[in-house]
């Protein structure tokens, strides 16, 4: 059996006296609200009663009852499923864009990377309005030609599409680090692909995506994380609206906790969250194998 | 040592000695002398006949002296409220101080607080609450958990609050189960009137002193005045009966529900803790609706709405930008647009009514209450605050500022004076007291939840997603179910 020395308990108990306040910290911030919370999920609870413990009730009525919470889920699921490809595309391809030898290239890099520094709700006043149907820069051009105005905050149709435009557009973060990895890949691998006759196309597809691949596994992983839990930009600009087209799971969620006080419904909303999006990050970890790629291994 | 000098024990013990010494002389009651009246018996002979006579004779007697009552300690009463526009805080800072300079020990901490909501619920669970709140909270929610101090006793004692003095309907609103939790405060009025530009009226041929008085009425007026370019596009709007009107897609104790109002059935029993929405005349309500709404065109209406917000305060809202035309509004309406489009002339009227009422004129006058946290530790000032904040001189502070009303009915007279420059303000003064009826607004444990359904229901009106009938027997189910689940100790009583 291994023993310590008395050097290395001591060096052992500074440490921990050094990161005790962190340790407190998650303990009583971040450990004990989500063991609460899953006791909560398991009770009915509004706060400011004594929660009252119903086992699997409110899971049940998630899975069986709750018709708005089915709603709920399509449209996150749709947000997911468009949002997050198309964040990374654009990301990707402005990334692409700016790894190339061009004039103002700081310039450029640095205005692509101004979204991500605008707090969300300024974004959310200057897209409402420049999207306002009426006065908005492209529904008064619309008009001025006697077309109808594109409804983009306000058609059921239009409006989840619309978010998932805004989001697109800031996604300064996730450009950075393609544009980092892009910069990581190997000069050799270039020359050596060339030698050997690749094109331009053969090059871009069996260097650089490969090489690519862990930014972009980083990325698919943060982004289905952020977009099941969207909710700022989307309470601002249609707080569950059109016919409740945008009411998503966050927004469900805090509507549940804050407005009707079933915070016990919320806990088991947001394990139920946490189940999801472990479930999508374990399935996008293991089909990593088949389609990331780290230099030398 | 020498017997002179003290040492520090004798010091201690001696200082111990004094002070004990002196804690009991303050302590001994106090005895003064005192001249009272006494009442004696004695017995003297009138006309040859003993009797018994009373006779009040003066003696000195030695009497405690009364204590003073002690002097109360200093007390800071925490006032959270949600209105953020700058002549509404300032209207409140200034009660705050005013109060504050009473020379009552109390001072109050005025506090602006956003998502009221939110961080009143947290605070309440945290312990932390303010000792007195004003607005923008799910109140019943919170009568509902016992979370409130019930004011019944200190509205018997209280010789500045008489609830007599304030309009019918409006304390109504803030009991529950026979517990007052709030008084009516700052933001009180009706909440049922019809508001119409009249520039609009006048260029549709349209008179002003004829305002339509149903909802067939209401529809013919729309076709004459709502306007739209030739690709669909709403270019004046007269009405937007639901979502354009916080009066007609409320459900709440502090302004009752047009559409159940109008068609003359309350969609809560307190008595019975019972739901009805599934009616006839729901679904009346619901097929009106659902006809204007089909003909503005749901999603050019939403276009059209969210290209103008605002409200009424800011001159880009519909209404004051001359974009729409009417808006079933409360009493507030008339400061509102005097200041965001002065320019404009305006008329109110009554809301409308199916053709089988056509004669009963209803009105609500609702309110916000003010409230005291049970967790309060300063309950007593904080009532005596409360007493200020509805007395007539802070309700003359902020009708001042923001021309809103109080809830006493002597704020209602229609010839009031400062009201001159606001001569739709009148007509709603008016409707309070010539009400057929009045109506209070409901008491609701689920509120929030229930409005929010209520708001689905039209909205799925709206995009064809449910029938009128369907859409009453979902809702009446909904929100039924609901309270069942969250109250069953409700629905067992």
């Amino acid at each position: 059996m291994k023993r310590w020395s008395r050097q290395t308990t001591r060096s052992a108990i500074n440490g921990y006296a050094f990161i005790s306040p962190w340790l407190v910290g998650l303990a009583l911030f971040t450990i004990y609200p989500i063991i609460a919370s899953l006791y909560y999920s398991f009770t009915r609870y509004d706060i400011v009663r004594e929660p009252r413990w119903i086992g699997l009730e409110n899971y049940v009525t998630l899975a069986t009852q709750d018709l708005i919470f089915r709603r709920v889920m399509g449209n996150t699921i749709y947000l997911v499923a468009v949002g997050v490809p198309a964040g990374i595309v654009v990301a990707y391809l402005l990334a692409l864009l700016l790894n190339n030898e061009m004039k103002l290239r700081p310039m450029f890099r640095t205005i692509f990377f101004l979204p991500a520094l605008v707090p969300a709700v300024a974004a959310a006043e200057v897209w409402r309005w420049v999207l306002n149907a009426q006065w908005g820069l492209i529904n008064a051009w619309v008009k001025a030609r006697g077309w109808p105005v594109i409804p983009f905050l306000s058609s059921e149709g239009w409006a989840k599409n619309t978010l998932i435009l805004i989001h697109c557009w800031a996604q300064g973060q996730a450009m950075m680090v393609f544009l980092a990895s892009l910069q990581d890949v190997p000069r050799s691998l270039y020359d050596a692909a060339e030698v050997d006759g690749a094109n331009r196309l053969q090059r871009f597809w069996y260097v650089t995506v490969p090489m690519t691949t862990p930014a972009m596994l980083f990325l698919v992983i943060t982004h289905l994380i952020g977009m099941f839990q969207y909710f700022t930009m989307g309470w601002l600009l249609t707080s569950g609206g059109p016919n409740f087209s945008t009411e998503f799971f966050s927004i469900y969620l805090y509507r549940n906790a804050f407005e009707y006080f079933k915070m016990g419904y919320a806990s088991a909303l947001s394990w139920v969250l946490f189940l999801i999006i472990m479930l999508f990050t374990v399935v996008t970890f293991r089909s990593s194998e088949r389609w990331v790629y780290y230099g030398g291994s | 040592m020498s017997a002179n000098t003290i040492t520090r024990r004798r010091l201690l013990q001696g200082a111990a000695l004094a002070g004990t010494a002196g804690l009991l002389v303050a302590c001994q009651p106090k005895v003064v002398e005192k001249v009272v009246e006494k009442v004696v018996k004695e017995t003297v002979i009138i006309e040859g006949t003993p009797k018994v006579v009373e006779k009040v004779v003066k003696e000195t007697v030695v009497v405690e002296k009364e204590a003073a009552a002690p002097a109360r300690e200093p007390a800071k009463v925490v006032w959270w409220f949600q209105w953020n526009a700058p002549a509404q805080m300032e209207a409140f800072s200034t009660i705050a101080k005013n109060f504050g300079e009473m020379d009552n020990g109390i001072t109050v901490e005025a506090l602006q607080v956003p998502t009221m909501q939110d961080k009143m619920l947290a605070a309440v669970a945290g312990g932390n609450p303010p000792d007195v709140g004003v607005c923008c909270i799910q109140y019943v929610g919170f009568y509902v958990r016992g979370v409130f101090t019930p004011l019944d006793d200190y509205l018997d004692a209280s010789e500045k609050i008489k609830r007599e003095d304030f309009v019918p309907g409006l304390f109504e609103s803030m009991v529950w189960r026979g517990k007052t939790y709030g008084v009516p405060a700052c933001e009180c009025g009706p909440r049922f009137g019809y508001i119409f530009n009249i520039d609009h009226l006048e260029e549709a041929g349209l008179d002003p002193d004829n305002l339509p008085q149903t909802w067939d009425e209401t529809w013919d007026w729309h076709t004459k005045l709502t306007k739209k370019d030739a690709a669909g596009n709403l270019e004046q709007l007269f009405l937007d009966p639901f979502f354009g009107s916080t009066t007609a897609a409320a459900l709440a104790p502090n302004c009752a529900s047009l559409y159940p109002t109008s068609w003359g059935f309350s969609p809560w029993d307190g008595d019975t803790m019972t739901f009805n929405f599934d009616n006839p005349q729901m679904v009346e309500a619901f097929t009106w609706l659902k006809k204007m709404y089909d003909d503005i065109g749901v999603e050019k209406l939403d276009a059209f709405s969210q290209a103008n917000p605002g409200g009424r305060y800011v001159p880009t809202g519909a209404m004051p930008a001359g974009l729409r035309t009417a808006e079933f509004v409360g009493y507030y309406a008339p400061g509102e647009l005097h200041v965001s489009a002065p320019d404009t002339r305006w008329v109110a009227g009554w809301c409308p009514r199916p053709e089988s009422r056509r004669n009963v004129r209803y009105q609500n006058v609702g309110g916000h209450p003010i409230y005291i946290p049970l967790a309060s530790k300063v309950r007593d000032q904080a009532f005596e605050f409360i007493e200020y904040v509805t007395s007539e001189e802070a309700i003359d502070i902020i009708f001042k500022a923001t021309a809103w009303l109080g809830g006493r009915k002597a704020g209602y007279d229609a010839n009031r004076p400062d009201i001159s420059h606001l001569p739709s303000l009148k007509w709603y003064l008016e409707s309070a007291n010539t009400a057929d009826e009045l109506v209070a607004g409901p008491v609701i444990p689920n509120q929030a939840f229930a409005t929010t359904q209520y708001q689905r229901a039209v909205s799925a009106l709206q995009y064809g997603e449910k029938t009128p009938e369907q859409a009453a027997v979902d809702l009446q189910k909904e929100v039924t179910e609901d309270l069942a689940k969250e109250f069953p100790e409700l629905l067992v009583e």
